[in-house]
């Protein structure tokens, strides 16, 4: 894959966070504002004072008007884990669908990284998953070590379910992105459930190319697939099979989009001829994937 | 089937070409796909394959092949042949008079041609049209035209013109029966507008050209001059053809509007009229006109001139007898002003037109007038015959009229003769005739009495006998005889002034006419009918009159001096009808012979839209495939 992350799209990231800023509070709502009352300087609530409690936490402005003494309340703030894993199989290196995983993948990092939240960038590869990228804080780490998905290989096979289970994925402090074509005959809905029971929040990002939602082909092909070279589909492709094909298309998205609506989990499908401004700005956030 | 450019049939040889360039551009081409997982899922939606799918490729191949064929054989002009359904067509059209009838702002023979187009239009390719015009003789105009529009061009050629004459369709049929015989045509077509009704025609089809246009006619004419009371009074006949009408009749006389009269006539009857009397001009009447104020479709017949016979002819006849006794009486009775001395004191002087010489042998002939010779026994020099013997029969010689219908002198020498008595001789000379004359009668089969020219040219008329030998000069027809040869000896121009559209006017031409031109109603100038030639004596002349309409005859004369005659041409009174009946039963046998020919179809449109239906087929078959 040649270099996607260089000097231009940092400048186009920083363009497009402002453009975030203004327009939505991001990722993951905000300050990520945790049900526990903590020490921010964010006010929840009043509560009476206990013994015990801190004394510097009264307000002194009511207890002067009511003689009562009451505990102010503040959010907790809590640091979020962003994992974002990205399928690395052979089938996403066609088509610039690799290059739209990678802006993807480094666009959201860099929303997350903007909110002080700890991101980290996987490759699912075959059984495993490989950090490229891990528990990155802060804008000075991110711009430091982002450099090195530049160098993600794409190719072989991808198992997501079975590399997802047996990684760390954490356990509800946060969001998972999964990043991939969905092509598959493997079984990646164990992993929804398995990111779901872990409380995670789960947003899969289903990367396709124009050739692949309406392809040109006509007439008697022979169409090799390119994880299988021994896996290959023979027809003279003509108006009956595109159509067939179009309903094959359709019900594989809105198969997934089906199962992720059931598991309280989001869906989006993003074609290789959009822009990641277009994707994150329009059509996640009208999703309400960004809020 | 017969094709006109058979080499563009290579064209067909592109078929091969086209199915080898499918076969090698028809392998299978390998892509590779990211993955073959939305194909497969495809696979499986795609329940029900349909079989014809299984040819859906083969289809452009073989609209293609299809469009390359249709657009090769469209090249080549195919010409199919149809057996036997091609006919020899005949349209006969009627050119009667009624045929100029105007309906409609269209005459009935325009409207005839309008149909004899349209059938010829309908009829397969490979007919031949054929063409009779049925004037007063059938007119065959074209034969066996294979090419419509060469026939379309004989039938807006100038020569096809409706005529003013009545006309035999009779004629035309027989001329149609021949041509079936021969082989030469198997289908006619009548167009008329006679009534024919069914059944009056037999292999035979009708083009109807009637109509029911008001018609009005003026069927005869003539006035009457009372010498006593100077009035004038006008008599004749009309009739409405297609309705009720009272008909408004104008009379002119000397070319002045002078009365008018109307006439109440029922339809379909001749109604004949009797003016009221009126006081003359006060002057000779010249000629007289009676016309019909209103318009119709045929407005030929809605006059009709009556011309009175203005010639002055002053006849002066010199009688060289012993006993004149019947000449002197024959020509008092004629009016002819006329001399009578005895051969003892006849000397040849000038002054008369006709020198009568009864049994009298003049020294010489008169070099100018005509000579009248009654039993001459002596041969006279320069007479053009000779006396050869005297014959006395038994019994009285019986003459006979020589009947030379063929001679239009003879039927103006014989004109108003009753020819039902017997003329008898008891005594005759034979003469045998050196120079041409024309015999009114015989005697044993010799000419007795006979006209022509002497080596002179000067006009004889001879009888072979005394007329103290022969009741002639008892018998009626003695008169209107010896009128006619006078006329012959000093001529009238005209003898009759109406005539019936085709007849033929007999003009008798006198020695010292040098040239005749007629004037027609339908033409602006005076068109030359005779100029005398040098040493060239003509006696009569024959004018076949084909105009409807007053004509105008001027005489032109050795000295100079003209003199103008008019006649009068009615229309033939069959054709005022606007809707006669069928003349006849008319009937075409079929003979052997009478078979159709081959029809020709090599209208190759159908061809070529076809070829461009499957081009455009396969383009949106393409196209389909494409989007």
């Amino acid at each position: 894959m040649a270099s996607v992350i260089d000097e231009s799209f940092f400048q186009q990231l920083e363009l497009f966070s402002l453009a975030v800023k203004d327009n939505v509070a991001g990722l993951f709502g905000g300050n990520h504002k945790s049900k526990k009352f903590g020490s921010s300087s964010e006010f929840a609530d009043y509560r009476d004072y206990l013994e015990g409690d801190d004394i510097t936490k009264i307000d002194w402005n009511i207890y002067g008007r009511t003689e009562k003494m009451y505990l102010k309340l503040y959010l907790d703030e809590r640091q979020m884990q962003t994992r974002i894993y990205i399928d690395c199989s052979t089938s996403m290196s066609y088509n610039g669908k690799d290059e739209m995983a990678v802006r993807l993948a480094v666009a959201l990092a860099y929303l997350s990284i903007k909110e002080m939240d700890r991101v980290s960038i996987y490759a699912i590869r075959g059984k495993i998953v490989e950090p490229i990228l891990e528990k990155i804080v802060g804008k000075d780490a991110f711009t430091q070590t982002i450099g090195r998905i530049n160098k993600l290989k794409f190719g072989g096979d991808a198992y997501i379910s079975e590399a997802l289970t047996r990684s760390t994925v954490g356990f509800g402090d946060g969001r998972s992105i999964i990043i991939s074509d969905f092509l598959t005959d493997n079984n990646f809905f164990d992993n929804i459930d398995y990111l779901r029971g872990k409380k995670r929040d789960v947003l899969c990002l289903q990367v396709l190319s124009p050739q692949e939602i309406k392809p040109e082909i006509r007439g008697k092909t022979i169409i090799r697939d390119s994880e299988d070279s021994m896996r290959f589909y023979k027809d003279n492709i003509g108006r009956e099979i595109l159509n067939a094909y179009k309903k094959a298309v359709e019900y594989i998205t809105s198969r997934i989009d089906n199962f992720c609506t059931s598991r309280e989990a989001d869906y989006q499908l993003v074609t290789t001829d959009q822009s990641v401004k277009e994707v994150l700005l329009k059509t996640l956030a009208d999703k309400g994937v960004i809020k | 089937m017969s094709f006109l450019f058979p080499f563009a049939l290579f064209g067909l040889l592109a078929i091969p070409a086209l199915i080898i360039i499918y076969i090698l551009r028809n392998k299978y081409k390998e892509e590779t796909a990211p993955s073959t997982y939305i194909w497969e899922m495809a696979a499986k939606l795609l329940k029900r394959k349909n079989p014809l799918s299984r040819f859906e490729h083969l289809l452009a191949l073989i609209v293609q092949c299809l469009a390359i064929a249709v657009f090769s054989v469209a090249l080549a002009h195919p010409v199919f042949t149809l057996e036997g359904q091609a006919d020899d067509i005949v349209f006969i059209l009627d050119a009667s008079s009624s045929m100029g009838m105007v309906h409609e702002e269209k005459t009935r023979f325009e409207k005839g041609l309008d149909l004899i187009k349209e059938k010829a239009e309908e009829a397969v390719n490979g007919c031949t049209f054929t063409l009779i015009l049925a004037e007063k003789e059938p007119r065959l105009v074209c034969q066996n035209i294979d090419d419509l529009s060469r026939f379309e061009f004989y039938l807006q050629s100038e020569s096809v013109k409706v005529s003013k004459y009545e006309t035999s369709i009779v004629d035309s049929i027989a001329l149609t029966q021949n041509l079936f015989s021969e082989g030469k045509a198997n289908k006619c077509y009548l167009a008329t507008d006679q009534d024919c009704k069914e059944g009056t025609l037999t292999n035979i089809e009708w083009l109807d050209c009637s109509d029911d246009e008001e018609n009005y006619a003026i069927k005869a004419f003539d006035y009457k001059v009372n010498n006593k009371d100077g009035v004038i009074s006008f008599n004749g006949a009309i009739e409405s053809y297609a309705s009720d009408k009272d008909i408004e009749v104008t009379f002119y006389v000397n070319g002045l509007e002078f009365a008018k009269e109307t006439y109440h006539c029922d339809k379909g009857i001749q109604t004949g009229f009797s003016s009221k009397n009126y006081a003359t001009l006060g002057r000779p009447v010249e000629n007289v006109k009676a016309s019909i104020a209103l318009t119709d479709g045929l407005m030929d017949d809605n006059s009709f001139t009556v011309f009175a016979n203005t010639q002055q002819v002053d006849t002066k006849a010199l009688i060289v007898s012993s006993s004149p006794t019947y000449l002197e009486a024959i020509f008092s009775a004629m009016k002819v002003t006329y001399k009578t001395v005895s051969p003892a004191q006849y000397k040849l002087i000038g002054g008369y037109d006709i020198y009568v010489y009864d049994c009298y042998k003049p020294n010489a002939l008169p070099e100018v007038g005509a000579s009248m010779f009654f039993g001459l026994k002596n041969s006279v020099e320069g007479s053009g015959f000779l006396a050869s013997q005297e014959v006395i029969p038994d019994d009285s010689t019986t003459l006979a009229w020589a009947n030379n219908e063929d001679s239009t002198l003879y039927k103006t020498l014989t004109r108003g003769i009753g020819m039902n008595r017997d003329i008898l001789l008891k005594q005759y000379m034979n003469y045998s005739l050196i120079n041409n004359f024309t015999t009114v009668l015989k005697a044993n089969g010799k000419p007795s009495v006979f006209v022509g020219r002497s080596d002179y040219q000067t006009r004889e008329v001879i009888f072979n006998f005394d007329l103290h030998n022969s009741n002639l000069p008892l018998l009626y027809d003695f008169v209107p005889l010896m009128r006619n040869l006078v006329d012959y000896c000093k001529p009238k121009l005209l003898l009759d002034f109406d005539y019936e559209v085709g007849e033929k006017a007999t003009l008798s031409v006198a020695d010292e006419i040098t040239k005749i031109t007629i004037k027609r109603p339908d033409q602006t100038d005076p068109q030359i009918f005779y100029a005398k030639k040098e040493n060239e004596s003509v006696e009569q002349l024959q004018y076949e009159t084909r105009t409807v309409g007053e004509h105008l005859i001027t005489v032109t004369y050795q000295d100079g001096n003209e003199e103008t005659v008019n006649f009068f041409v009615h229309m033939s009174k069959p054709e005022m009808d606007p809707q006669p009946a069928a003349q006849a039963n008319f009937a075409l046998a079929i003979t052997d012979n009478t078979t159709p020919g081959d029809g020709i179809l090599d209208n190759i449109l159908p061809i070529i839209i076809a070829a461009a239906a499957f081009f455009a087929a396969d383009w949106i078959l393409y196209t389909h495939e494409q989007y």
